[in-house]
């Protein structure tokens, strides 16, 4: 059994293959990693689960917290959650042969978010047009996005999209409906999601969030590709199978617009706004909404962010290359060409009445998405710099910090000794 | 007592980098646990001096910053063309910004108007053909 690290929620370090190399600590958008002893270790609590150290690591030995793909197949009800993305990483399947070759792996439900994005989508528009909020509202369907405001511009909470994420209404409804159907209890059902990243992986959040029935849990889209790509082969070669609807009311194959919600602009190329930006990738994201605290875009109306390169088809846990995702996207969209399927009245039954949640305080959201490094004052502000002032300054990473500003700060905070700089350590 | 302070070079005409004096002053004032009304303040205010630096200056600009325990000091110092009537220059949508700026979205006169609205006590001098100092101050208590 290999030693591994187990860190708050999101990855998994296995220490056995681990060169000390530093690639994770300087690519971590938080700081949240050093390399101590020659091993990479997460400092608690600062992890987001971007996922950006599972790409960067050249050992490949950083993964989502484990989990076992194939657990499902022991669960009575398994009910799979499929976010839009997943149709991308088959560009010659339509998305319904994607849909029955999930069911064909064992999965009793599966059910296609996007139907909800799209509701959610126009739920948005009319929040944004008639109820003024701060522009420009910012998207809140990236989980990395949420916890960097969280974690590191607190500032723009009032910005973020009031209007409730479809994820939180989407599983709550389908996973009643199902019950009903199956004549069974809400904690009878296992609730799974298909990820493109690690964001869900973790426990953190559904551990805080105590409300639902269920455990849901996350299989990343590459952990299952093999098997589903073979049962969809088989599925197109042959002549005879065709989608069989079980007769579930969300039970619908995306339309194109859905498809669009995997690259970034898809969501806001489809809220028709005025002024709208879409930023994709880590930097990006975190330089723009730097940005956004400056008031620089208070004349846009809305914002999408990905943290991911390109949106989700960037998610560290996809199986296909992000661009060649990306014209896939573009190819199925195009090729469905079916427009949004939800009546008024299931607008209405959804949206229309409490489409706003009770305000969320800043406490809360915390709470939810958001770990805080403890405050410092002044006086360690000043020796932080003073000591700043004394190092190289190369960011050689030696030390296990990912630069030198952080190694100043970690010394200060007491998490490691000055001695660990090899130039003071060697009177250079 | 205790005080931190940084100075940051803004370079004329560099719209791509314009901000990122106020995005350092603003990690710095993050990691105090300033309230995040005083961090907004401070930052607008940081950028719209920037910004005139960067549209008005004749030569690269200073952005200075100082953080005691009671006060926020940022000056923001330039030598450019001078305002020539300080009054007149802060009211809403007054500009002097060129044609070609004002087709880049920037230059709406909103620069000094913005800063007297934010800061908690504001100075400006300013001498014609050689150069504006504005200085402003801010409570860290909010």
């Amino acid at each position: 059994m290999a030693d591994t690290n187990t860190i708050p929620c999101y990855v998994l370090v296995n220490s056995d293959n681990c060169t000390g190399c530093g690639a994770c600590a300087k690519s971590c958008p938080t700081r949240a990693i050093r390399i101590k002893n020659g091993k990479s270790i997460h400092l608690t609590d600062s992890c987001i689960g971007c996922g950006e150290c599972i790409r960067v690591c050249p050992q490949g030995c950083i993964t989502p917290a484990p989990f076992d793909p194939g657990a499902f197949k022991k669960e009575k009800h398994p009910v799979l959650f499929v976010a839009p993305v997943l149709y991308s990483q088959f560009p010659d399947a339509r998305p319904r042969d994607v849909l029955t070759g999930l069911r064909r792996m064992g999965f009793q439900y599966v059910v296609d978010m996007s139907y909800f994005f799209e509701m959610f989508q126009w739920a948005t528009r009319r929040f944004i047009r008639e109820k003024a909020p701060e522009l420009p509202v910012l998207s809140t369907m990236c989980p990395v996005v949420m916890r960097l405001v969280a974690f590191k511009y607190p500032g723009l909470f009032g910005h973020l999209n009031q209007v409730l994420r479809p994820v939180s209404i989407i599983v709550k409804e389908a996973a009643a409906l199902i019950a009903r159907k199956e004549g069974v209890r809400l904690s009878d059902l296992s609730i799974f999601y298909l990820n493109p990243c690690p964001t869900k992986m973790g426990i953190k959040e559904s551990a805080r969030l105590k409300q639902s029935p269920y455990i849901s849990r996350s299989i990343g889209i590459n952990q299952i590709y093999p098997e589903l790509k073979k049962h969809i082969t088989d599925i197109m070669e042959s002549d005879t199978v065709d989608y069989v609807e079980t007769g579930f009311e969300f039970e619908h194959p995306p339309c194109s617009e859905g498809i669009l919600w995997s690259i970034c602009g898809g969501e806001s190329a489809g809220l028709k706004l005025d002024k709208t930006l879409a930023v994709s990738g880590l930097e990006e994201t975190m330089l723009y909404l730097e940005k956004t605290e400056l008031d620089i875009f208070k004349d846009f109306s809305f914002i999408e962010f990905r943290a991911c390169r390109e949106g989700c088809v960037g998610g560290s846990l996809c199986a296909m290359d992000k661009y060649v995702a990306k014209s896939a996207v573009h190819k199925i969209s195009g090729r469905i060409n079916r427009s949004k399927n939800f009546s008024k009245e299931i607008k209405n039954r959804f949206y229309e009445q409490k489409w706003i949640p009770d305000k969320k305080t800043t406490e809360q959201m915390e709470k939810i998405f958001g770990g805080k490094k403890k405050p410092l004052s002044i006086r360690s502000l000043t020796r932080i710099d003073a000591l700043y002032g004394k190092l190289p300054g190369y960011n050689c990473s030696a030390c296990g910090a990912p630069d030198c500003y952080a190694f100043a700060e970690d010394v200060i905070r007491r998490r490691c000794k000055l001695a660990d700089c090899i130039f003071i350590k060697g009177g250079n | 007592m205790a005080s931190l302070s940084r100075t940051f070079r803004i370079q004329k005409r560099d719209f791509t980098n314009a901000g990122n004096a106020s995005i350092s002053v603003k990690k710095l004032l993050k990691s105090l646990n300033l309230s995040a009304c005083v961090i907004r303040k401070v930052s607008i205010c940081g950028y719209e001096g920037e910004m005139n630096v960067v549209m008005h200056a004749a030569t690269d600009g200073i952005l200075a910053f100082e953080l005691t325990e009671k006060k926020i000091f940022l000056t923001v110092s330039d030598e450019g063309p001078g305002i020539e009537d300080i009054e007149t220059a802060m009211q809403k949508g007054y500009s002097t910004a060129s044609d070609e700026f004002r087709e880049m979205g920037f230059g709406a006169g909103m620069g000094l108007h913005n800063i007297r609205e934010n800061a908690d006590s504001l100075h400006i001098d300013s001498t014609l053909g050689a150069g504006t100092v504005i200085r402003m101050e801010f409570n860290p208590g909010g």
